[in-house]
This record gives structure tokens, C-alpha cells and sequence, in this order.
């Protein structure tokens, strides 16, 4: 859906302005998405390094808490000079960051959870490093990566409403304007749109997860056969 | 044919896992690796595939060293089962079976029939095919891993305790079934074990391996049963070793006397086709027939050493193929058996 400009709220009721909510909601999915993109590509080399050598664990895992740890809103202060005010850049980058500190956790975690003796068994039958890593433990460590998406994205779809505070934030925008101009509705409209967001992606993980690895399943549905 | 020469592997914390040994595996021929935990077993198992490198010595397969191989390659032409099987539990059963293939870039309906061929070979229904290995019971896994390690035809089979997770009645007909696939098949096997019984089951040659990876002792089962060369070796073939060995040899190996001899005061009874019906004392004509369990062609020396340690009269009975008494044996005759031919 594409507006020439971003529609405002009108009224105080909901009718009329279910177009105002698509328009962030789109807005919020593609700042959630960009973020996730941005995080999994630094976090998979970062975990990888981590699982190869895992004495850099500890420091990149310090590093990470410690970026989750500084506020919303001086980190985007602290990335408006680079990335500028007046553009949502500093809020996706923000996100991005704050997702390190699940996806580095969930994807060393996982690719930790891979049996030894089944890296052993790719190992000697002739699997290469980067073979390895692709056809075996990744597909392995599916599960924990999934895991770490799936909280990923609720945090960050929760996250990114901080921006109201700037005046910015996608849907965040909602509840600033709503509380601003006194509409009820609006910040309402605001909140609810943010959490049955959270709660559809949140199933569609869980959804993809179910489909991407049916065999993490297969060993609890009792089908053992014996003969 | 597996040469290893003077192969010695210490780890970098100081231990000596691999002292100096040397043995070769004849193409065609299965060697038992056999020792206790800490006796370099699977270490000297993992430098041959070069999952562990040796400190100092050389090994070679058909008389390339494997060091100057590469690595990838030698791994893909050498199969490779290990304990609790190791299948990728994220893949089905076929594509299991089909990692070396698939690794080799074999097409995918070459593959599919390798993989079904493989099945049936080691005794899977190919209705398992698509099934995940959770799925699976550990007797199923374990064949699911030979079939892994069959699927490229590699001459060469590395084994690291592959019948280890299943209970012992699974167990023995794994190694039974290993032992007519290995009599079709004719690889050249190692198959590292702690269980004495398998070593000689599936062993043309038993070695086993004192802690610190010394060779104690390696030959055909029946004379490193039979004739220990020290008191380690003899304690860990077990005080049993003598019944093991009965194990090994046929029961027509053990010298027999004419059925209808009298053994003490028993008689065996026979109908008039010739088969035994009983034991029976003459002396005694009201008696029921003591019952008997007759041995059989087929059967081992230690059929004989049980069944005549059961029966009233101290002797066992052998038959024929169509169930007719040959002779009967006595433990005196047991102890007169010829151990030097085996089953």
C-alpha cells in the first residue's frame, strides 16, 4: 500500500482510520524485519567464531548484555549524529543491536546442543568444515536459532514503540499522537495493534519452526518400531 | 590390508594413549581391537581414519601411508560406524544412508537405489525409509549405521563398539548378522570392542590391548583363548575362557562313542528310525524317560559341554540333520576334542 502521505488520526473513534493502523502496522513489520536481517547477519559469524573458538564466548556475551543494557533512547541519541534525527535509521539499527544479545546466545547455544558423537560421525565419514557447518550443525542447532528469532522479534516489535518518545516509532506513533492530542482511541488503537502483532509473529515462528525441522518432533510421537 | 607400524599417540596433556604398536588387518580379514577402557582401543581406531593423528609411527592402507592422502577423501573411502549408530537425526533414514554417496556427488536415483539395496542388505524394511532415526529402535539404528558405513562400497570398515547401546538379545543377532555380511561382503574390518564374547564372534583375529595402548597379545581367537601369553591376558578372556573356546568349535569336533554304548548306568533310548527318545536305566524298567536335548549339526563344542552337564547320565547326544542319533559324548570326551579346528 503505498500513500503519497502519511495518513493522520481523525476523530475520536476507530472507524475511518483503520488506514492510519495499516500504515504503521506495515511500517512496524518492515522496521521488525530489517532489524531481525541486520542482526542474524552479524550475529551468525559472530556465534560462529564463538563455537569455533570459544574463548571469545565470554567477551562477545559481555559486549552484547552491555548493548542491551544502555536505554532505548540513548542509544538512539547516541546514533542520531551518524544516522541523523529525522529518519527511523537510529530506532532499526538500535533494534538490530539489541537483538545480538538473544540471536548470539540461541545460535552458539544450539550449535553447542549438536551431539558430539554425531560431529564426530560427519567428521569421519568426510565432511569438510564448511560442509559440515551447513548439512549438519546448523540444521541441527535449528531449533535453539528459531527459538532466539522467535524472541527476537516480539522484543523488537515491542521495542520499536519506544520511538513514540521521539515522535517516532511506527505504531509507537500511535500512542504518541493519541496521548498528545488527547484521543483515547488512537493510543489504544496504538497498543493493540503492537501486541496482537507480537502474538501473530510470535505464531508464525512457531508455525515455521514446525515445518523447518519436522524431525525435532519425530522422537516424542512414539513412533518407534520394533522388530 | 591395514598395516600399522611402531604407531605411537600421546596426547598433549602427557598421557600415552598408543605405545609403539604394530599390526597389520590381511584384506578380507576382521581384527578385534579388545580392551578395557584406557587401553588406546579407540584412539588407535580413530588414527586410521585420521580423526586423531599419531604422535610418531606410519599407517597405511594397501600400502599407502594415510598421512600423505587427502583427508576428506580417505574419510569417504573408508566406512565408519560408531556406538549409538550416529545418524544425522535430522535426516531420514535414505538420506542417511546416502550422506557418503551424496558427498561423492552420486546421482539421486543412483542414490535412492543404493539406499534400498542397503536396506535389505542389512535387514531393514524398506518402509523405514522415510523415517527420521527417533523413530527408529536401537537395534534399527545400529543397521541404519552399517548400512551408512556400507553405502559407497568402501573396502574398508572402521567399527567403534557399533552393537554397544543395545540390550544383549538385539546384540547378538547384530554380530550374527555382521558375521554373514562380512562373509558375503569380505571387508577389511576393525571392530573395536570391551566384550570378549563379540571379539571372537565376529574376530578372524582377536588383539588385545593392555591400558597405555601396549599389544599384549593378537591372534585367531582359539589360541589367544586357548593359549594366553600372560595372566592379564588370561584374566581378561575371563576364567571362562575354556567354555568360550568350546564355543568356538563344532560339536562334531568332540569324539563320540556309538549311541547305543551304555554310559554308566544309562541307556539311551531310540525309536526305531534311530531317534533318541530318552535316558533310561535299565535296571529300573518302570522309570519315565529322563528327557534329553540332542546337539545338532550345527551346534558348538559348548552345546555338548551343557548338554552333558544336564543330563542324568552325564553324556551329551549327538544327532544328524534329520534328527538321528550319531553317537553320544561324556565330559571325558570333551576334554579329548580337537580345539584346533573352529566353526
Amino acid at each position: 500500500m503505498v500513500f503519497a502521505k502519511p495518513p493522520s488520526w481523525n476523530g475520536p473513534q476507530l472507524a475511518g482510520n483503520w488506514d492510519v493502523i495499516w500504515y504503521y502496522t506495515v511500517i512496524h513489520v518492515r522496521y521488525t524485519l530489517v532489524a531481525l536481517v541486520l542482526g542474524m547477519v552479524v550475529a551468525f559469524p559472530l556465534s560462529y567464531v564463538c563455537h569455533r573458538w570459544p574463548r571469545w564466548y565470554p567477551p562477545v556475551l559481555a559486549v552484547t548484555n552491555i548493548v542491551y543494557a544502555i536505554p532505548a533512547i540513548a542509544l538512539f541519541t547516541l546514533l542520531g549524529p551518524w544516522l541523523g534525527y529525522t529518519n527511523d535509521k537510529p530506532i532499526i539499527l538500535a533494534m538490530a543491536l539489541y537483538t545480538l544479545v538473544i540471536l548470539v546466545r540461541n545460535i552458539v547455544e544450539g550449535l553447542r546442543g549438536v551431539q558430539p558423537q554425531i560431529t564426530d560421525a560427519a567428521i569421519g565419514v568426510g565432511y569438510g568444515p564448511t560442509r559440515r557447518l551447513l548439512a549438519v550443525e546448523l540444521p541441527l542447532a535449528a531449533p535453539g536459532v528459531i527459538a532466539g528469532l522467535r524472541l527476537a522479534s516480539v522484543s523488537t516489535i515491542s521495542l520499536i514503540s519506544v520511538g513514540a518518545l521521539l515522535g517516532r516509532g511506527a505504531l509507537g506513533r500511535l500512542f504518541a499522537d493519541g496521548v498528545a492530542r488527547r484521543i483515547t482511541t488512537e493510543l489504544w488503537a496504538g497498543v493493540f495493534a503492537v501486541v496482537l502483532l507480537a502474538l501473530a509473529v510470535d505464531a508464525l515462528w512457531l508455525l515455521l519452526g514446525r515445518v523447518l525441522t519436522p524431525w525435532a518432533r519425530a522422537g516424542s510421537s512414539g513412533r518407534a518400531v520394533r522388530t | 590390508m591395514i598395516q600399522l607400524d611402531r604407531v605411537t599417540k600421546r596426547f598433549p596433556d602427557g598421557t600415552l594413549a598408543v605405545d609403539d604398536l604394530s599390526f597389520e588387518v590381511p584384506t578380507g580379514e576382521v581384527l578385534a581391537l579388545l580392551g578395557t577402557s584406557g587401553s588406546g582401543k579407540t584412539t588407535t581406531l580413530r588414527m586410521i581414519n585420521r580423526l586423531t593423528e599419531p604422535t610418531s609411527g606410519t599407517i597405511s592402507i594397501d600400502g599407502s601411508p594415510i598421512h600423505l592422502a587427502d583427508v576428506h577423501r580417505l574419510r569417504r573411502g573408508i566406512g565408519y560406524v560408531i556406538q549409538q549408530a550416529g545418524l544425522f537425526p535430522h535426516r531420514r533414514v535414505i538420506d542417511n544412508i546416502t550422506t557418503v554417496p551424496r558427498l561423492l556427488g552420486w546421482d539421486r536415483t543412483r542414490m535412492r537405489r543404493r539406499a534400498l539395496e542397503l536396506l535389505e542388505l542389512v535387514g531393514l524394511d524398506p518402509a523405514l525409509a522415510n523415517r527420521y532415526p527417533a523413530q527408529l529402535s536401537g537395534g534399527q539404528q545400529q543397521r541404519v549405521g552399517v548400512a551408512r558405513a556400507l553405502a559407497a562400497d568402501p573396502p574398508v570398515l572402521l567399527m567403534d563398539e557399533p552393537f554397544g547401546a543395545v540390550d544383549p538379545i538385539v546384540r547378538a543377532q547384530l554380530q550374527h548378522e555382521f558375521v554373514r555380511l562380512q562373509r558375503e561382503l569380505r571387508k577389511t574390518v576393525v571392530f573395536v570392542t570391551h566384550d570378549v564374547d563379540e571379539a571372537i564372534v565376529v574376530g578372524n583375529r582377536v588383539a588385545v590391548l593392555r591400558t597405555g595402548g601396549v599389544l599384549a597379545q593378537i591372534g585367531p581367537p582359539v589360541e589367544v583363548l586357548a593359549h594366553p601369553v600372560d595372566e592379564f591376558v588370561a584374566g581378561f578372556m575371563g576364567a571362562d575362557r575354556q567354555v568360550k573356546l568350546l564355543g568356538l568349535v563344532p560339536a562334531s569336533a568332540v569324539p563320540h562313542r556309538p549311541a547305543d554304548q551304555a554310559i554308566g548306568e544309562w541307556q539311551l533310548a531310540l525309536d526305531s528310525g534311530g531317534h533318541p527318545q530318552g535316558w533310561h536305566r535299565p535296571d529300573r524298567p518302570g522309570d519315565a524317560l529322563a528327557a534329553l536335548a540332542a546337539v545338532g549339526p550345527g551346534a558348538s563344542a559348548r552345546a555338548v559341554l551343557e548338554e552333558a552337564l544336564g543330563s542324568p547320565s552325564g553324556a551329551a547326544v549327538h544327532v544328524d540333520g534329520d534328527g538321528r542319533a550319531v553317537g553320544v559324548s561324556t565330559l571325558d570326551d570333551l576334554r579329548r576334542a580337537d580345539l584346533t579346528v573352529t566353526r
